[in-house]
Order: structure tokens, then sequence, then C-alpha cells
């Protein structure tokens, strides 16, 4: 009896309900066209590779200096440096969402932001899991999830199969420098020590509670890691070499195993990453060879 | 017809709303006729509450500048080159690094406290009463600068590195992202340092002839001086928390006044505020246009050009001895 009531109720309305579902089919997507942002300015190199990586970079029509990569996003109108936007070109160039990443914008030009009612996105700074976050809430916030965990789903497939490579392999102690002087490197929080890990190698600066704290030559030399990786611009290789080429108690040192690699690749918590890792694993384990990297 | 002064008065002023307008329409974005909402946006809401602090900054700059060179005696008195801005930049940090508000107000207080124990240190060093040998005197206050740049530094080295973006700007004086908020407070202590300053104008330039004339004139310089010092504090306090260090602002434009209008400190005083606030604007509008969209600090623009003044200012005083 009641059973039967319920499914009158439900013949009933159906035609309603048909009418309301509809409408949504039909409207919805629309609704989804209008709600997402058309006109993005992205506030660092990374924030725009993670924007053309999701296939949004029509959508990007403002980038910051050396936004690099793709070589598409050169061409993009420059809004200054990260550390140092010009608001006004940000707001000239009329976007619906400003992307930003925390810890590398300044806060106060992010408040300002903020204070102009300048839609904002801030991605946050932190481990591989917060690239993955931060490309999940990036596809989100642009009306392409969808692509944002394929990506992401594609990235992670990517990333254990270059980990399964380097199974049973011997572990490498390897200092990881970031840029010139000081010597700054990336203790446990960093991406860059997940990746060091992941490449079958061992962070000698792994104790560090800092994420890029800078470390005393010192403990290099006492940790005699077996491989120096030095990610800056390759301009400075020859001065690299020539510092380290002093201290041949080290491992690395003696064995020719200073590395310098561009720091594109690595400063950048990007879809990139899986590249960082392919040539950190070429890096860590080949054998000693005399010769230039 | 008209007094040097006067004279002086009106072609400053002309220049003065010359620059003004041209800083309105100088920046990242050139600005077309009809405005579109953009470019409203960015002449109402990012320039122009830019351009009303930079004035405001420089004035005050200026100002202190004209004032400290009394109160110390000396020609090359300024509050970068002294210490005190880097005294205030430090009280404003620890304020900032240790979360103290006090709705809004907290890097303001902790900067103006920075700036008075930078100044009780200097007097300290030189003797409450000391006209001190020119050199000495700058000597303190270069190391006093050295100092509290070195704590500033220590404490970022301590501190994660999204916080060395504060301390960038805190140490290179910058203005890009100033509002509405940052005018209201400024204004208001401009306001009322200005007033007290303009107050003691008559003391001021019997302190000018040395204190012991000033005694003589029948003027309790004591008083003044303190009420002075403390007001200096608040005034470079207030800069430095909108604004980080701007240096050289307030050596340069007193000595311009100076020869320009004589040494009447109720009429050069108005002057100097204005025109340390025609100095700064100008000196943020090259800052934001030279390299657009690249934005440069502003107290690199008016250290370039501020201090190789400073440098023939002090041969010229060498020259002189």
């Amino acid at each position: 009896m009641k059973k039967q009531l319920t499914k009158t109720v439900l013949i009933e309305s159906l035609p309603k309900n048909l009418c309301l579902l509809i409408i949504v089919y039909l409207v919805f997507p629309f609704l989804n066209a209008w709600a997402a942002p058309q006109r993005i300015v992205s506030l660092a190199p990374s924030v725009t590779e993670i924007i053309y990586a999701l296939g949004a970079g029509d959508l990007v029509v403002g980038v910051t200096s050396y936004s690099d990569y793709p070589p598409e996003a050169k061409q993009k109108p420059k809004v200054g440096t990260f550390l140092h936007p010009s608001l006004e070109a940000i707001v000239n160039l009329k976007p619906d969402l400003v992307i930003a990443l925390s810890e590398t914008n300044p806060p106060r030009v992010l408040n300002r932001l903020r204070d102009l009612n300048i839609p904002l996105l801030i991605l946050k700074s932190g481990g591989l899991n917060t690239i993955w976050e931060n490309i999940i809430t990036t596809g989100n916030a642009l009306g392409k999830g969808k692509e944002a965990n394929f990506l992401v789903a594609r990235l992670q497939k990517e990333l254990h199969a270059l980990t399964q490579q380097v199974k049973g392999l011997p572990k490498p102690k390897v200092f990881f420098q970031i840029g010139y002087r000081p010597l700054v490197t990336c203790g446990a929080s960093a991406y860059h020590h997940e990746l060091i890990t992941l490449a079958g190698g061992i962070n000698i600066a792994a104790e560090e509670k800092a994420a890029y704290p800078v470390f005393s030559l010192e403990k290099v030399i006492t940790a005699n890691p077996d491989v120096i990786i030095v990610s800056t611009m390759e301009k400075q290789t020859q001065a690299i070499k020539a510092f380290w080429a002093k201290f041949s108690q080290i491992s690395a040192v003696r064995n020719n195993r200073v590395y310098v690699v561009n720091s594109d690749f690595f400063d950048r918590p990007s879809p990139r990453v899986v590249e960082a890792l392919k040539i950190l694993i070429k890096l860590l384990h080949k054998e000693p060879v005399m010769g230039k990297e | 017809m008209f007094s040097k002064p006067r004279l002086v008065y009106i072609g400053l002023f002309f220049t003065f709303a010359l620059v003004f307008i041209f800083a309105l329409f100088s920046g990242a974005v050139p600005l077309h006729w009809p405005l579109s909402a953009e470019e409203k946006f960015i002449l109402f809401r990012l320039r122009f509450p830019r351009v009303l602090l930079g004035g405001m900054v420089g004035g005050a700059l200026a100002l202190s500048g004209a004032v400290l060179q009394i109160l110390f005696i000396n020609p090359l008195a300024e509050p970068y080159i002294l210490g005190i801005s880097g005294g205030a930049a430090l009280g404003g940090i620890l304020a900032l690094l240790l979360g103290i508000n006090l709705s809004g107000l907290g890097v303001t207080l902790g900067a103006f406290g920075g700036a008075l124990f930078a100044l009780a240190i200097l007097f300290f060093i030189i003797g409450i009463k000391g006209e001190l040998d020119t050199y000495f005197f700058l000597l303190a206050g270069v190391i006093l600068n050295a100092l509290f740049t070195a704590i500033i530094l220590f404490i970022s080295a301590l501190v994660k590195a999204s916080a060395l973006h504060t301390i960038y700007f805190w140490l290179l004086g910058d203005l890009s992202t100033a509002g509405f908020t940052e005018v209201g407070w400024m204004s208001f202590f401009v306001l009322i340092c200005g007033l007290v300053c303009l107050y003691h104008a008559r003391t001021l330039d019997a302190m000018a002839q040395g204190e012991v004339v000033a005694a003589t004139l029948g003027i309790s310089v004591g008083r003044a001086k303190r009420q002075l010092l403390l007001v200096m504090s608040l005034l470079v306090g207030a800069t430095v928390a909108v604004s980080g260090m701007i240096g050289f602002v307030g050596l340069v434009v007193p000595h311009g006044i100076r020869l320009l209008a004589g040494n009447q400190h109720r009429t050069t005083l108005p002057l100097c505020f204005c025109t340390g606030a025609g100095f700064l604007i100008l000196s943020d509008a090259i800052a934001r246009k030279v390299f657009a969209p690249l934005e440069m600090p502003v107290g690199v623009i008016t250290a370039l050009l501020g201090a190789p003044f400073f440098l023939y200012l002090l041969r010229t005083y060498v020259k002189n001895r």
C-alpha cells in the first residue's frame, strides 16, 4: 500500500522532475562556462606551467618575467617579476582570476590584490603532494577538474614507473645545492627531498627542519656525499666546479660527480617534476665517468 | 613686489602640481582618454593612493631631515643615514613577526619604538649637549644603521624563506602596494607631527644659532628638544611602517630649500614638506615607469639620486673646514 503510494507520487511528479532535469542539463554547461575564469594572470613560472599542462594556456592573459615554459608562454604580456609584480599591469589585463604561489609571491602584494577585490587563487608550497593538490585546485578553478585528475594520475604513474627503474640499485648520498652562494639545500619538507628519495638517493640534509636551509660546508665535507647536484643558471657552471674542486676529500669531487643542472627543472613545483626526476635518476645511477655533464 | 620666499612658494607650488599630475599619468600602463573601466581603476585605486602616500612619506622624510639637522646641529643629519630608519624597520619587523597587531597599528608602534630606541642610542653616544665633530657623529649613525641592518638580516636567516620578501620590502623601501588605509594613517601622523614642528618653528630658528644663543633669547630648549625628538620618532616610525626604509630624501630637500628660502623655519618647514613630497612622488613615478612592468623599489631610486648629492655635500664640508 505504502509502496504503491510512493510509486504514484513519483510517477505523478515525473514530468516536473524531468523538466527540472532537462533544465539542469541544458543550463549547467553554460553555467559552468560562465563561472569558469576566462582571463587568467599567473604570478609564477610554475603556475604558468600548471595552467598550460591543464590545456588552459589560451586563457592566460599575463605572466611574470621568466615564465618561459612552454615556449608559447613567452609571448604572453608580462606583469613584472614574481617578487615585485606591477599591480597596474595586472589590473590592466582585466583578469577574472589571478593565480599566485604562497611563499613565492610577497604577502604584501597578495593582500593588496585581495583588498582590491581581484579574484585570487593562492597555491601552496610544499612537497610533491602539494604539487598534485595545486594541479587539482587550479583545475577545479578553471572548470577543468577532470583534466586535472587525469594529469595528476598520469604524472603519479610516470613517477612510479621511474622509481621502479631504480629499485635495488645502490643508494648514493646526495648533496643537493640550490643556487651558487650561499650553500642552500633542501630539507625533508621540500619536494626536492622527495625527488632525491624517489630517484634512489639519500639526501644528506634530510634532518634539516626548514624546507630550504643554508647548509654548512663543514657538514657537507663530514657527510661526504657521493654526488653533488647544483641547480642553478648555466652561466655559473665554471665557478661552481672550481669551487668544489678545492675539496677533493669529498667523494663526489674525487670521482668527478659534481653536476650542474638547469634550475628551471628544479625550482618550479610544476608537472615538470617528472623531468626533474628523470634527470636525477640519470645522474645518481651512472658509473663515475670522466667527462662533462 | 614679491619677496624671495613668496616667489619660491609660488614656483614650488606650480612645480609640485605639475609633478603630481605627471605622476598620476605615468606608470606601467599608459592611460588613454576616455578612460576605460580598468584605467579608471588603475588611476583612482592604484596610482592615486600611491602618489598620495608617496607625497606624505616624502614630505615626512624631508621634514624630519630638516628638524634633525637642527636638533643635532649637523648639516648631514637624516633619518636614514643616522640609523633611525633602521631602528624603525627593526621595530616594525619584530612587531610583524611577533604578530603584534593592535588593530593594524602594531607595526607602526613597533617602528615608532625602534626609532625612539635608535635616537636614544645616538644621544647616549654623542651626549645630550655635545656639538660633536661631524665625522664622529656620522660614524655613529652609519654604524648604528649597519647594526640594525645586521640584526634584520640575522632575523631573516632564522625565519622561513617567505618572510624574506617582507625583509626585502623593509630594507629597500617600496610604495608599490600603497592603499588608502596607509594614506589615512599616514596623513593622521603627518598632521600631528607637522603641527608640533610648526609650533616649535621659532625655537628651531633660535636653536639653529646654537643653544647658547637660544638661551640668551629666553627660549628653553630642553622641553622643545624632547618633544621634537618624540615627534621625529613617531614620524620616522610611521613612514617606515608604510613604506620601508627610504633614504636621502631628508638630506637633499632641506639643503635645497635652505639655499632657496633661507632659515626661517616657519617658511622652510612647509616648503621642505612640499618639496620632499614632490621629490618622492617623482622618484616613485620613475620607479614604476623606467623598466615597466618591472617595478623598482623607490628606495633604490632615491639612493641613486641622493647618495651622490651626499658625497658632494661632504666634499664641500671638508673643503670649508
